[in-house]
């Protein structure tokens, strides 16, 4: 029951979200602000994803296969936020191209790995409701930690770091940015926790992250 | 041209321009340069929705319907325009005075190009020129990020 109010509720609220940030971006024809909408729902749509998978666990091909549509939406996300940094930072700049094209081709890479590698389900330790967890067999499991860690702190430094310096330059809205920079980061780490450790930390994270962009996002 | 349904319009001569915004320019100088610029992005939008703007070649019938100029010429980044109704308000000056205009420009491009820009005046005039020159360039990262801010 708390699980699902958890997962629903961070669901209910990134949707929320990327549909109010789409209406306004129509309404200002901020085009830069698509990347940011689509964040939410790819977001949004990955915990909905991860939130199906846990009626089939007696289903292993269903179970995995709303497993591997979930990554790919996560996977999705990273990169569409990533992407959004990338505008606001560098649009005009020559590290543009080479950036798009990094950013895609470590996308195009995961997306292929998810669906075509082995992955076996394993009992989760900190699941209380012991449900059955993934472990994905790409190669040497410790190798592929540090590759799939350092792919997530490469997708989420800058746009953090566009909430934390525009927050240092601008006084009036300090606290707006500051918390969306708390936000993205309880976001990102519930993604890397969920991966390293358990979900259950993860999708408590996500739902305090959202619910912290959530409050950004009604200061005026 | 109605914008918008159940919206009020009031028109608002060059007299009265001269009278108001000159004042204003005079107590608040960039600060209401700034203001007018905004005003501008918003009416610039309406223009662009009303009008289904697909390329900077239609602005000069836009612009020419709202009596906001005569005669528009866009080369790339550069935007050149005759008998700008601002500049002709308030002359004579020794700035550029048509920043509810380059607003309105700036939407309209932004509207055109999907890049979201900044339009400046460079020569306007009201300073004595033949013709109002605004230049659009792209807009620096803090200033992207300020835009977004206000929307999230
Ligand atoms: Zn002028």
């Amino acid at each position: 029951m708390l699980k699902d109010v958890i997962m629903l509720g961070s669901v209910a609220l990134l949707l929320y979200m990327g549909w109010q940030v789409e209406k306004r971006k129509r309404a200002t024809h901020k085009s830069i602000l698509t990347k940011l909408s689509m964040f939410y729902f790819a977001l949004g749509i990955s915990i909905l994803m991860y939130y199906i998978r846990d009626f089939y666990v007696a289903n292993e091909a269903l179970d995995l296969l709303f497993y591997r549509i979930g990554a790919m939406f996560q996977g999705l996300s990273f990169l569409l936020i990533f992407l959004f940094s990338i505008d606001i930072f560098y649009s005009e700049s020559r590290f543009k191209m080479p950036a798009y094209i990094l950013a895609f081709l470590i996308f195009v890479m995961f997306s292929i790995g998810m669906w075509t590698f082995h992955l076996e389900r394993e009992m989760q330790v900190f699941y209380l409701d012991k449900k059955y967890e993934v472990t994905r067999v790409f190669f040497p499991i410790e190798i592929e930690k540090i590759i799939i860690t350092l792919i997530g702190i490469f997708a989420s430094t800058l746009p953090t770091l566009s909430f934390v310096i525009y927050g240092l330059r601008d006084k009036n809205s300090r606290k707006k940015a500051f918390l969306y920079a708390t936000g993205m980061v309880v976001m990102f780490a519930g993604s890397m926790l969920c991966y390293l450790i358990s979900p259950l930390l993860a999708r408590s994270l996500y739902l305090v992250g959202a619910i912290i962009c959530y409050y950004a996002f009604k200061m005026r | 041209m109605r914008l918008k349904k159940n919206e009020k319009y009031v028109v608002f001569g060059a007299e009265e321009w001269r009278v108001t915004v000159g004042k204003l320019y005079e107590v608040a100088g960039k600060v209401c340069g700034r203001a007018l610029y905004d005003g501008g992005l918003v009416k610039g939008r309406k223009l662009a929705k009303a009008s289904k703007l697909k390329s900077m070649a239609e602005i000069e019938s836009v612009l020419k319907n709202e009596n906001l100029a005569e005669q528009v010429q866009v080369e790339r980044d550069i935007i050149l325009v005759k008998g700008s109704f601002e500049g002709e308000a308030l002359k004579p000056s020794l700035k550029p005075r048509c920043f509810y205009l380059a607003g309105v420009l700036a939407a309209l491009y932004s509207a055109c190009s999907g890049k979201d820009v900044k339009v400046e005046e460079t020569d306007c005039i009201a300073m004595g020129k033949k013709e109002c020159r605004f230049v659009v360039r792209e807009l620096k990262w803090y200033e992207k990020m300020k835009e977004v801010m206000e929307v999230i």
